[in-house]
This record gives structure tokens, C-alpha cells and sequence, in this order.
């Protein structure tokens, strides 16, 4: 499996569980990933940001503004969001690297 | 203004009640499973809601702006949604002299607000999370603004009995809240700018 499959499949999780109603949002265990969450679960600013949190927790890393923005636009799929974190890990990776080699 | 807040499953959810271009909408959407049905009742809500405030109103239909907002075509009025779970909450204003605004947030969200509210906004949990989230909801709503809008916002909310204020996000906003054992809906109108 690809790191961002991993990412994707841990998402999956995530967002099932962030959710209120479980049941409603199973079809994203399964679903396409470059299809709109909102379009196969009521993925409502309060589950979003829901899940904005427990992303920030589980891959530790702090989701930007800016970053949240281009994961929003158009509607968020669990393919912008693995590109978001997979994105800002390797800044935060970076950052760490670069504060080691001063 | 008025404001109805029910049970979804009291509106009917068969595609077959939508209008020619609502049903054209909806098959633009792809929209899935519960989130199709939920749409569909969504928009049948604000079809009763219209016949049932505004006497003798003639047929319309509802069109989703770019912000996702309804608009109501062939009636003049003014209309906000907003649903959560099996709950939805419809508001309606005559005319088009106000932009208003309604939020239903169901209390199962109590303990995910929290966090979100310390995370996101600038001053964090200032009282029910459930009552803040949907006042600052409203205000957005109302506005025509995105979420975006909140993040790092320093909005300043507070309860004054039957009314929630909320400053900070704009022009200052005061606002209807009503409490539910399963829910709050918090609505309100302004002037349009």
C-alpha cells in the first residue's frame, strides 16, 4: 500500500467516526476518492471542521488557513484532504530538518 | 419573518415532487443515498413553507444560488435552510428588503464543538457551544459568507435571554434563539447592504 493510500484509508476512518451518524456516513468507506464528501454524506461545516481537528491530532500537524481553504474549494474529497496532509507532513518534516541542520 | 422547525420525514422525499429544474439541479448534484433524500425534503420544505406564509402565492420553485443558498423563483420572498440530522429548520421573509438567516444545530454535537470552537475561532468557547455554533452559523448564513469567514474570527457571542449577539464577524448581529431538548435554532435578519 502507498503512503497515500494509507492516508486516504485512514481518512476514511476518521470521518466515519467524526460523524455524528455513523450509519449515514458509511458510504465513505467506499466511496471514489475524488467525489465531494457532501455528496454522499451530510458533511456539514461542523463535521468538517470536526474532522479538520481530529486530523490535526492524529497526523500531527497544524491545517493552515490557506491550506483548509484549497481543501474546501469545490468541495472537499478524500483526495484533497490526503494531498493536504500528505503536503503539510512534508513541511513539517522540512522544518524539522532544517532546524536540525542549523 | 417566520420560522418552522420539524421533523424531516413530516416532508416527503419522492424526487417526483420536485419541479422540471430542481430535478435537473439535483441530477447535477450526483448527490447519494441520504444526502439525495435530505435535498429533495429540503426543497419541498421551502415549497410548503411559501404556500403556507404567503397568501395566495403562485407556483414556484427553488433554485440553489453559487453560495448554495435557496432562492425562491416566482414568489417574491426571501428563504433560508438548514437541516441536521433528522431535523430541519426553514425560514421565510416576504419581499427581498431583508437577507435572513436560520441554523438548526442538534445537541449530539456538544462535545466535537468545543474543540472546533477553540481551534477556530479567536476567543473560543463562550457559552453553549451548541447555541455559539449556530448563532455564528447564522450570521453567516445571512451574510452569504463561508466558513472561511469564521476561521480565526474574533466574533464576540453572547446570550441575552431570548437573543443571541454576536459581534466582531461584520456588522453587529442580534438574533432569535429558541432551545429544544434535541436542538437549537437561532435565526435573524438585517437590512440588505
Amino acid at each position: 500500500m502507498t503512503a497515500a493510500a494509507a492516508v486516504v484509508g485512514e481518512l476514511r476512518t476518521l470521518i466515519v467516526t467524526a460523524a455524528p451518524d455513523p450509519a449515514q456516513a458509511a458510504a465513505v468507506h467506499g466511496c471514489p476518492t475524488d467525489v465531494p464528501l457532501d455528496t454522499v454524506m451530510p458533511f456539514s461545516s461542523v463535521i468538517a471542521l470536526g474532522v479538520i481537528v481530529a486530523v490535526e491530532d492524529r497526523f500531527g500537524i497544524v491545517v493552515t488557513r490557506s491550506a483548509l481553504q484549497a481543501a474546501f474549494a469545490g468541495g472537499a474529497t478524500l483526495q484533497k484532504l490526503a494531498d493536504m496532509i500528505q503536503r503539510l507532513r512534508g513541511d513539517a518534516e522540512s522544518s524539522v530538518g532544517d532546524a536540525r541542520s542549523r | 419573518m417566520r420560522v418552522r422547525a420539524d421533523d424531516l420525514s413530516s416532508v416527503p422525499g419522492d424526487s417526483r415532487l420536485l419541479r422540471p429544474a430542481e430535478r435537473r439541479e439535483l441530477c447535477a448534484l450526483h448527490l447519494l443515498g441520504s444526502r439525495r433524500e435530505e435535498w429533495i425534503r429540503g426543497r419541498v420544505a421551502i415549497r410548503r413553507a411559501v404556500a403556507r406564509w404567503i397568501p395566495h402565492a403562485s407556483r414556484c420553485r427553488v433554485h440553489s444560488e453559487s453560495s448554495g443558498a435557496p432562492l425562491v423563483v416566482g414568489v417574491d420572498c426571501t428563504v433560508s435552510l438548514s437541516h441536521d440530522g433528522l431535523w430541519f429548520a426553514v425560514a421565510l421573509a416576504p419581499g427581498h428588503a431583508l437577507r435572513i438567516g436560520v441554523d438548526l444545530c442538534r445537541r449530539v454535537h456538544t462535545d466535537r464543538l468545543a474543540p472546533i470552537l477553540r481551534r477556530f475561532t479567536g476567543r473560543g468557547v463562550q457559552l453553549d457551544p451548541v447555541v455559539q455554533w449556530a448563532a455564528l452559523e447564522c450570521v453567516l448564513k445571512m451574510r452569504r459568507w463561508g466558513i472561511m469567514a469564521l476561521i480565526g474570527s474574533d466574533a464576540r457571542v453572547r446570550r441575552d435571554g431570548r437573543r443571541v449577539l454576536v459581534h466582531g464577524i461584520g456588522p453587529d448581529a442580534s438574533l432569535h434563539v429558541i432551545d429544544r431538548p434535541e436542538f437549537v435554532v437561532v435565526w435573524g435578519s438585517e437590512g440588505q447592504p
